[in-house]
């Protein structure tokens, strides 16, 4: 995982044409924890082209598996879905907020600590590879849940 | 009688008034809570990393009750931060007397030793706890919980569908308000501070 993560981040100059049109703001992770197993990557895309940009896929250098969710209330309960991808819509903004879409780290593989940066690399759907470093921010001591986007 | 005696006599009926009206002021303070969370709860024991916890362990505190599991990467730890600064908000003076309890109904991956860890990592005055399958069950029904367990475990990185309530319980363990993780803090702290008292 580590190499093919390398070897994207060697590759993104080569192939950032698309991704040149985004920009991210923001990005932090959530601090869990150190006996959890997972945990949550938050951003906003902001998409700076007249075409959607659409994201089929994610990976990180802090999780064995990454993946796009979303909570939603079903009957009565919170029920988290996977999704396969989301669009970032033309000058527009997709967010990735608690409550809503998040980036699953899921089996954390290795110890998160306040103010690390977790690598993040996503795939467009034409190929191409926009990555970004989030942060990890711990959200105990009065920073608030909705804190994160202002 | 002399009139030493009436002027004690006095003073005391005045006192033992002002008590008995301080007292019926108090009580009517406490904010009114609706029939449908009068009938939900109720005690429990379940394993904590210190051994068997109940509701009736938290009696004279008021506390803040949440159902999930320590896999949830979203929802539960922003309900838990909520409620950290909920018990923060509610003040100084009242630290010792509020208290959280993070309920996992995942009992598989979450044992008492992992939820203790867990639950104190945001705030120590939060206990983790869970039980078999049958008492998260019961606990459920009672305190109005819906949560599905996959069929399929294999995958050790499997979701929990859960209610998301955060319930406000009051010193005598009864449920008198029903929050969630978007709650603002601020607000649940003022509904705190009247069971406070």
């Amino acid at each position: 995982m580590k190499w093919v993560l390398l070897a994207l981040l060697i590759l993104l100059p080569a192939q950032a044409a698309y991704a040149a049109d985004m920009m991210v703001k923001d990005a932090w992770v959530r601090l869990m924890p150190p006996v959890a197993q997972n945990s949550a990557v938050y951003m906003t895309l902001k998409n700076m082209s007249d075409a959607d940009i659409r994201i089929v896929d994610v990976s990180t250098d802090a999780a064995s598996s990454n993946g796009f969710h979303t909570m939603r209330m079903q009957d009565g309960k919170m029920v988290m879905h996977h999704v396969d991808s989301v669009i970032v819509p033309a000058q527009g903004e997709f967010s990735f907020v608690p409550g809503g879409f998040h980036i699953m780290l899921a089996g954390l593989s290795r110890e998160l600590h306040e103010k690390d940066v977790v690598n993040v690399v996503l795939t467009l759907a034409d190929g191409g590879h926009f990555t970004l470093q989030a942060v990890v921010r711990d959200m105990r001591m009065g920073h608030g849940q909705h804190g994160g986007m202002h | 009688m002399n009139k030493s005696v009436v002027k004690y006599l006095l003073i005391a009926a005045v006192l033992i008034s002002a008590i008995g009206i301080s007292l019926w002021l108090v009580q009517m303070q406490k904010p009114v809570v609706p029939a449908a969370l009068q009938t939900m709860g109720g005690d429990f024991q379940l394993e904590s990393d210190s051994g068997p916890l109940g509701l009736s362990d938290f009696r004279g505190k008021t506390t803040l009750v949440f159902f999930g599991y320590t896999h949830c990467p979203d929802v539960c730890p922003m309900a838990l931060g909520v409620m950290v600064d909920a018990m923060r908000l509610a003040g100084e003076s009242a630290a010792d007397r509020v208290a959280g309890i993070f309920i996992s109904v995942d009992p598989q991956r979450d044992t008492p030793a992992l939820l203790g860890q867990y639950a104190a990592f945001f705030d120590k005055r939060i206990k983790g706890v869970t039980g078999t399958h049958a008492q998260l069950g019961k606990i459920a029904r009672e305190w109005r919980v819906d949560y599905h367990l996959p069929e399929d475990s294999s995958d050790n990185n499997y979701a929990v569908e859960h209610s998301n309530f955060i319930y406000l319980v009051n010193q005598d363990g009864k449920i008198v308000d029903l929050f969630d993780e978007e709650t603002d803090a601020a607000l649940i702290a003022d509904r705190m501070r009247p069971w406070l008292r």
